[in-house]
């Protein structure tokens, strides 16, 4: 039976933004490349799917990403984002824009399974590419705003779900889930998950409640991960917001 | 010959093999003028051998039969019935790739087959200049102005190209090679050449009509597949994007962000369905975002402002969880104890009001309290004076009294299950909460567990852990809940912090920590009243709540004086009330 639900909050101790603007400067160690890879672990989705939709075959465009991130991290390239930093989702974008112009020279210099390699694209490439060949309507840019914005959303839910596991919840969280996501044939009835559960209905909408104001910090933590100013979260969360509802 | 004939390929696609000897060309400034090499004109004057409209007619069926049967090899075909009515040494197409830069050669018929392939710049062969003329010519030894890399092999010694036209525009060249000049060709050869063309073009333009088609029906179907994959059940988006376990992520995102904004472009998102919940003719009082506004809750039951739609006031109504009331046996007990409750009329104890069951819940409405509870007060503003504390305890007391009158004890007391608010006066007044519940849920064995242990361990009295049910639980119990709680009160704490019930029992027996009373200056009278309240043997505790209101006054002479007051004031008032 769940208790009160504490207050949530994000497991980033650096923002996304640090994490990028101190792999970017000539004195990167070993824990901010360390940091990089966690951070490219996760956000890796939206640049393959870019590079992808440019043309590239998966292979090349895994090589691409790799020597993206590669470069981020080697290149001390990134001190001007400290002028010019705001939204980390557009930067990184024009980044790899411009990464992507001079790929011919950089690609000679990209090697194919190093062992040093930063992202590790074997778990979820599959997802990745069904979701890129789904949105083929869109164009690129639109499908790497789409696929970051997912990314995010995914991000903050696992956190969610590990909070709660870690709390012994996971059952209970498995019982609302259905509520939040269309993971089911239909949306579940209220009544008889309260039935099933053995609480009122009203306790059903409370812990609802509470769990959407549980998810909503992580979201809000996570977005303002990628912003530089705390004024921006609230305009970067409707902006993914609008992309995802298109 | 057999490899052009397997049909599978596209059009447009089957001259990429014949990669054995490649005729790129480059002209050198001193080339040859295209005059040079032309004999077009010598062409039409040359006697030429009349039509054999027999020959031409078998080689237009066999040209429809192509179409009809495998028309994706209508070129080779056509180059071969061309090598066999114009009985000449090779023949081919010659086709502009789409970018318009180079001819490559989809069909090729004759001694050139097994030797050319690749393709030729567009403006560096034969072929580029008879697409400038737009008409057919005629060339002798062409390699005299096109200078290629290796010498022709076979040489030409004389070819005529026609102009191939796909819907109306010359798209590439048909052509017949002599490689020796037993003969030459005449203005017959010419007119077949373009009748021949003129037909195959014809179907060829078809077949690459279809081929567009079916290339933007593939293309429309692969939109529809995105379109057409999974869609979410719950905001009937295409299920694109998807969490680790299929959920939509649109519809989680969209979960935790409207519920920021105002409002949500669909209610139902958030799982929380807006409309009023009703039990009995009360209803449950939602916030701003369709929730229930809880005032309490606790393992097996949640209390719930709400409204009384008959006589419009507000009350608490508490709920009780299905696990417990789907106990016929429980339920019976729960109603005995609510109609108990109900009985206790004293100022000190929130009035049970209604009592009902709907769809195999239980509720009860009770006395709205408007103030907070006492764990609540300390937590906020730290332990109460003294005096305060001692005014909490003997209004408890009282409550406690007029329940031990009816026949019904507490068995939860603690410092959540008591309201304190403020009378007409300004002066604290404390209600009683939650009478009679615990008892219910205590005596359900099949939902009383070391775990789900029923009451408050913290607050529980030494033979309320008593297993074996060998002693009678009755007011010195709750007796004892409220020293744990005049405890609490005084320090901020309860004597007994343990993380295990078994720990509280051990606790229990053994010396007060009377030292906490110290640090924040308790009377003695006040610890001595604390140890009889505390005593771990119910005999040695004070007996009944009138015992333990005596003793109370007894430890706080000035208390004995404001009760006395407060007794005057509220004797005076209720006659007050009589004469009204």
């Amino acid at each position: 039976m769940p208790g009160t639900l504490q207050e949530g909050g994000a497991p980033f101790q650096t923002t996304h933004w640090t994490v990028v603007l101190q792999a970017g400067q000539g004195e990167a160690d070993q824990s901010a490349r360390k940091a990089l890879a966690t951070f490219s672990e996760t956000y890796w989705p939206p640049f393959y799917t870019f590079v992808r939709r440019r043309g590239y075959p998966p292979a090349d465009a895994q090589d691409i990403v790799q020597g993206f991130f590669e470069h981020l991290f080697k290149q001390n390239t990134l001190s001007r984002a400290d002028q010019e930093k705001g939204r980390l989702r557009t930067f990184l974008l024009g980044s790899l824009q411009n990464f992507l112009l001079k790929q011919r020279e950089r690609m000679s210099a990209i090697k194919r399974g190093g062992d040093q390699q930063l992202v590790s694209f074997d778990l979820h490439l599959p997802e990745t590419e069904a979701a890129m060949q789904a949105t083929a309507h869109l164009n690129e840019v639109s499908c790497y705003d789409l696929t970051w914005a997912a990314t995010i959303a995914k991000r903050s839910w696992q956190q969610l779900h590990e909070t709660l596991v870690a709390e012994g919840k996971a059952q209970w969280l498995d019982e609302l889930k259905p509520f939040v996501a269309g993971v089911g044939a239909a949306p579940p009835n209220q009544e008889e998950v309260a039935a099933r559960l053995g609480v009122p209905v009203a306790t059903l909408r409370t812990w609802l409640s509470r769990l959407r104001q549980r998810y909503r910090e992580l979201l809000r933590a996570e977005v303002a991960n990628t912003v530089s100013n705390p004024a921006d979260v609230n305009g970067e969360l409707r902006y993914l917001h609008r992309i995802l509802m298109a | 010959m057999s490899d052009r004939t397997d049909g599978g390929e596209s059009v447009t696609e089957s001259a990429k093999s014949k990669n054995t000897l490649p005729l790129e060309t480059s002209i050198p400034a001193d080339a040859l003028p295209l005059e040079a090499i032309l004999c077009t004109e010598e062409l039409r004057r040359r006697p030429s051998r009349p039509p054999d409209y027999e020959k031409e007619n078998r080689a237009l069926a066999t040209l429809a039969r192509a179409l009809a049967y495998s028309p994706r090899t209508i070129l080779q075909t056509l180059a071969e019935t061309i090598l066999d009515i114009t009985q000449s040494d090779s023949s081919g197409v010659s086709l502009l790739t789409p970018d318009g830069k180079r001819f490559y050669w989809p069909a090729l018929a004759g001694r050139w087959t097994p030797h050319i392939g690749g393709g030729t710049p567009r403006d560096f062969g034969p072929c580029g200049d008879v697409l400038d003329r737009n008409m057919p010519l005629l060339m002798r030894h062409w390699e005299l102005r096109y200078t290629y890399f290796s010498p022709i092999s076979p040489p030409a010694e004389e070819g005529l190209l026609a102009p191939f036209y796909v819907g109306g525009k010359a798209v590439g060249t048909i052509w017949v090679v002599m490689h020796d000049a037993r003969r030459k060709f005449d203005a017959e050869d010419e007119r077949v050449l373009s009748r021949l063309s003129e037909f195959a073009s014809t179907a060829y333009q078809t077949l690459a009509t279809i081929d567009e088609l079916r290339f933007q029906i593939s293309e429309h179907q692969k939109a529809e597949r995105a379109v057409r994959v999974t869609v979410c059940p719950k905001c009937g988006r295409p299920l694109t994007q998807v969490g680790p376990d299929g959920e939509c992520l649109r519809c989680v995102f969209d979960w935790g962000f409207t519920s920021e904004t105002e409002g949500s472009e669909d209610p139902t998102h958030s799982g929380v369905e807006p409309r009023p919940l009703n039990y009995g003719h009360f209803e449950i009082e939602m916030d701003a975002h369709g929730v229930p506004i809880a005032l309490g809750a606790g393992a097996m039951a949640v209390t719930y402002r709400a409204r009384d739609t008959i006589l419009n006031s507000i009350v608490a109504l508490k709920v009780i969880g299905r696990k417990l009331a789907e106990n016929p046996t429980a339920c019976a007990r729960f109603l005995r104890e609510a109609r108990a409750a109900a009985q206790i009329q004293h100022p000190n104890v929130a009035r049970v009001i209604h009592y009902g069951e709907q769809d195999g819940e239980c509720f009860y409405a009770m006395e709205l309290v408007d103030g907070d509870t006492l764990e609540e007060r300390v937590k906020r503003d730290g332990p109460l004076p003294v005096s305060l504390a001692l005014e909490v305890i003997e209004q408890t007391a009282r409550g406690l009294a007029a329940g031990e009158a009816r026949g019904v004890i507490h068995r939860d007391l603690k410092p959540s299950n008591l309201m304190i608010e403020s009378d007409r006066s300004g002066q604290p007044m404390v209600k009683i909460i939650d009478y009679g519940v615990a008892k219910v849920m205590a005596s359900d064995a099949t939902i009383q567990t070391q775990a789900e242990f029923i009451g408050t361990p913290a607050f529980a009295s030494p033979e309320q852990f008593d297993e074996a049910g060998q002693q009678q639980i009755d007011t010195r119990s709750d007796i004892y809940a409220l020293g744990i709680t005049f405890w609490y009160l005084l320090t901020g704490r309860t004597p007994f912090a343990s993380r295990s019930i078994e720990e509280i029992r051990t606790k229990q027996t053994q010396q007060l920590p009377l030292e906490q009373l110290k640090s924040v200056h308790a009377p003695a009278k006040v610890a001595a009243l604390l140890k009889s309240m505390l005593a771990a043997d119910p005999a040695r505790r004070p007996q009944t709540a009138l015992e333990l209101l005596a003793a109370i006054h007894r430890c706080y002479p000035r208390f004995e004086s404001a009760a006395h007051r407060r007794r005057k004031r509220l004797a005076s008032s209720n006659r007050r009330t009589r004469r009204n």
